[in-house]
């Protein structure tokens, strides 16, 4: 017992040991998988503190080799505290499969979705760790200028509820007529809000004619055009109908792009789709929302919707539709089963040979000659056809990067 | 062009063509490549291909002796017609072979005296023990069939066989494949090396029995086997008291066709043992299929003899069917169809099928999350 105790307090141990702790405040990049040189590590910290004394933004660097089952972000948190407390500030973890951004204070609020990924985008781009973490503090230090924010300077007050933009184009614009005015106030209602709320467009727009235009074209520039998007790189989703052709389209942009993926569009559309074709487009748009404020939520967390990570309810139908084929096999391996056991009943046979009553065997000729050779040569199945997930990207007639989808109901 | 051979290629069956970078001919339509002596060699060796020959020289004729047969009756079932010889206290009173009455239709003739007999080893007690243990370790024969002992009578037959013995000689081709798979980048190459392969042997066989009873099922018969002869003694109407013999009645002649047959087999499998692989000085190429291409068996000096080998018959009904069962009399081999408790079997599906299915939809979930 005594034993067991010891062990598993070892164990414990060495759990708490590997959120390493830093003394040395001067100390931004910790390199805990030992993928960077002491000399190009001493070379990043320099650059990081020259940071923090222009903009009083603590802009911090992690690589591990894996955070373990708690994840980067919650990895990243820890070390955040335990080396900087409630200091403002960024700090970017990464590990071998996976990376998180952690902002503290003011970084939360100067920094955006997208501007995270543009600083991973940087630093993943890099063949070389240090590298890496160097484009990585550029990034972050162009957008710190960008922002003109100063050490010492005081920030702007930010209202802590989001307030609905009144100047801003209707969310629901129904022009092919399909909802009454209730319906409409309320759809319209339930877009601002999540708009409001997530900062992030969704806009749903129906229409007689896409007059000549593809249906991605056309929600690319409804989209362009009227001046949707929330945030500094308008951020949003489009969802367009055209009664004339029967045609959706979606589009995204920005951190819509990162949001909603090929494959999760696709789930969205899947779901919806059927409620159009009967013509209850209530029911559609209403639940087109909630997919978006889920994707968005989900989306913040780091790992949107896609191929491997779909919403719950898709995991629910995959369990009950993998039922039928595993108790299927199930069948069919039972069936052989009871086959051979009532063949085991029957033991009378013929016996095609003559074995037991032959002796003497001797071989008088044997001979072996190699006649010809046969090459087969295929080509691997090549992995890029899987779907490994993510959002195709088209640019749009303004000029502007669109994810998207379009399809018939 | 005269004398300008063709080749046709064994792979695809394309004209092959001469290359001549690697002297050696390539199809050009499966790029497969050969050696021309070994392609020759294998069209000339088509060509000679000989067919069976089965030479059988001496059947069996041995005669009975004046006043040999006196004691031996013959008795006559009336409803399949089968006719058993034996002794005047043979005891037995139904026919073997499907359990009706039998009465002694007069005095014992004809056919041939048999040669050798092996005697009974086992008794009747033993074959009903092992029929009780042939039921007993076996899964899904119905309960009813199991408890109320089904067994309608036992009975020791002396069954006729056809002994055959011959030297054989066989020649076989076969098809022999070395495959090598290998991986480059995006590609994979699988390489089939052919080869042919020509085994020729000479072996003996000794004894080898075909049932000379039509109304003994012939895949029961096989089934007991083997016999060994070693213990066969030359035969004497002695041996039949108490036991009821069958007459033969498929003639030798109308039995070397099975016998035939598998010799043929045997040769053949003992032929194809000895194709492993390739071998050229120390190096040696392991075959990893190999496939009978053509095989011709001579079969010389043949000579039939006629036997009376003991089976114990066991036959028991069940829900109005016969079931016959047979034991060897010699080696005590039991074998023989039993009922199978449907019932049972179809609660066997459903459950394997639970538990299969079970354990197939809970890996398949735990890869799903993995």
């Amino acid at each position: 017992m005594k034993k067991m105790i010891t062990i598993m307090l070892a164990i414990v141990m060495a759990m708490a040991m590997t959120v390493t702790t830093y003394a040395d405040q001067e100390v931004y990049i910790f390199d805990e998988a030992s993928w960077i040189t002491t000399a190009s590590e001493s070379e990043l910290n320099e650059k990081a503190a020259g940071i923090y004394d222009k903009t009083g933004i603590i802009v911090s660097y992690l690589c591990i080799e894996d955070a373990g089952s708690d994840g980067t972000y919650a990895y990243a948190e820890v070390a955040y505290e335990e080396n900087f407390g409630d200091k403002d500030g960024i700090l970017l973890i990464e590990s071998k499969e996976k990376w998180s951004v952690y902002k503290q204070g003011k970084a939360e609020d100067i920094f955006d979705a997208a501007d995270e990924d543009a600083m991973w985008a940087a630093c993943s781009s890099k063949d070389y760790y240090n590298e890496g973490a160097d484009a990585y503090l550029d990034v972050v230090s162009g957008i710190l200028a960008d922002e003109g924010i100063v050490a010492g300077a005081e920030e702007e007050s930010q209202p802590a509820t989001p307030v609905i933009d009144d100047n801003h184009p209707a969310r629901f614009v129904d022009g092919a007529d399909l909802l009454t005015a209730d319906e409409e106030a309320e759809l319209e209602g339930k877009l601002d809000e999540i708009s409001t709320r997530q900062d992030f467009d969704v806009v749903v727009v129906t229409t007689d004619s896409l007059g000549g235009k593809t249906p991605e074209a056309f929600a690319d520039d409804y989209f362009d055009y009227k001046g949707y998007g929330m945030g500094t790189d308008d951020d949003g989703i489009l969802f367009a109908i055209s009664m004339g052709e029967r045609k959706w389209a979606i589009s995204t942009h920005a951190y819509g792009i990162y949001a909603f993926t090929d494959a999760g569009q696709k789930y969205i559309t899947d779901n919806i789709t059927p409620y159009m074709s009967d013509g209850d487009f209530v029911t559609a748009f209403d639940q087109f929302a909630d997919y978006c404020d889920d994707y968005v939520t989900q989306a913040r967390t780091g790992e949107p919707y896609d191929v491997d990570n779909m919403p719950d309810q898709l995991g629910i139908l995959a369990y009950v539709m993998w039922l039928f084929p595993a108790y299927g096999i199930g069948a069919v391996i039972a069936f052989f089963l009871k086959r051979s056991k009532k063949k085991s009943l029957q033991t009378a046979m013929m016996r095609n040979d003559a074995s037991d009553y032959w002796s003497d065997f001797h071989l008088t000729k044997e001979y072996d000659m190699f006649l010809h050779r046969e090459l087969i040569t295929v080509e691997l199945s090549d992995d890029d056809d899987d779907d490994d997930g993510g959002s195709s990207i088209h640019v749009s007639s303004s000029g502007r990067s669109h994810g998207g989808s379009s399809g018939s109901f | 062009m005269s004398g300008m051979e063709q080749f046709k290629c064994p792979s695809c069956g394309g004209a092959v063509e001469f290359n001549a970078g690697t002297q050696n001919l390539k199809c050009p339509y499966c790029d497969s490549e050969f050696d021309i002596e070994a392609l020759k060699t294998k069209e000339e060796a088509k060509a000679q291909k000989k067919d069976d020959q089965f030479s059988w020289d001496e059947m069996a004729s041995n005669q009975w002796a004046e006043g040999e047969t006196d004691g031996l009756k013959v008795y006559a079932c009336k409803a399949c017609g089968g006719e058993i010889v034996g002794d005047e206290n043979m005891g037995a009173t139904t026919c073997p072979y499907c359990g009706n009455q039998i009465v002694m239709t007069g005095q014992f003739s004809g056919v041939l005296k048999p040669d050798y007999i092996i005697p009974f080893k086992y008794d009747k007690k033993q074959a009903k023990a092992a029929f009780e243990e042939f039921i007993r370790s076996r899964q899904f024969v119905p309960k009813m069939f199991t408890t109320q002992k089904h067994i309608d009578e036992i009975k020791g037959i002396y069954v006729p066989f056809w002994l055959f013995d011959a030297d054989a000689e066989g020649e076989a081709t076969y098809d022999a494949t070395v495959t090598h798979i290998t991986t480059n980048g995006k590609y994979q190459t699988t390489e089939i090396k052919h080869y042919s392969a020509t085994r020729e042997g000479t072996m003996k066989f000794n004894k080898v029995p075909v049932d000379g009873s039509s109304r003994i099922a012939d895949d029961m018969m096989e089934s007991i086997e083997p016999f060994y002869f070693d213990e066969a003694v030359e035969f004497n109407t002695a041996y039949l008291a108490g036991y009821a013999a069958d007459k033969y009645d498929v003639s030798d002649e109308n039995s070397i066709e099975r016998a035939n047959e598998r010799i043929k087999k045997s040769v053949e499998l003992a032929l194809e043992q000895t194709v492993t692989g390739y071998r050229k000085g120390r190096h040696v190429e392991i075959y990893d299929a190999v496939t009978p291409e053509w095989s011709s068996v001579d079969i010389q000096n043949g000579k039939a003899k006629y036997a009376l080998y003991p089976v114990w018959m066991l036959s028991a009904t069940y829900k109005g069917k016969p079931y016959t069962f047979a034991m060897n009399g010699q080696t005590g081999k039991f074998i023989g169809d039993l009922p199978a408790d449907e019932g049972a079997l179809k609660k066997f599906f459903w459950k394997r099928t639970a538990v299969i299915g079970t354990i197939i939809y809970v890996a398949g979930i735990a890869l799903l999350l993995i």
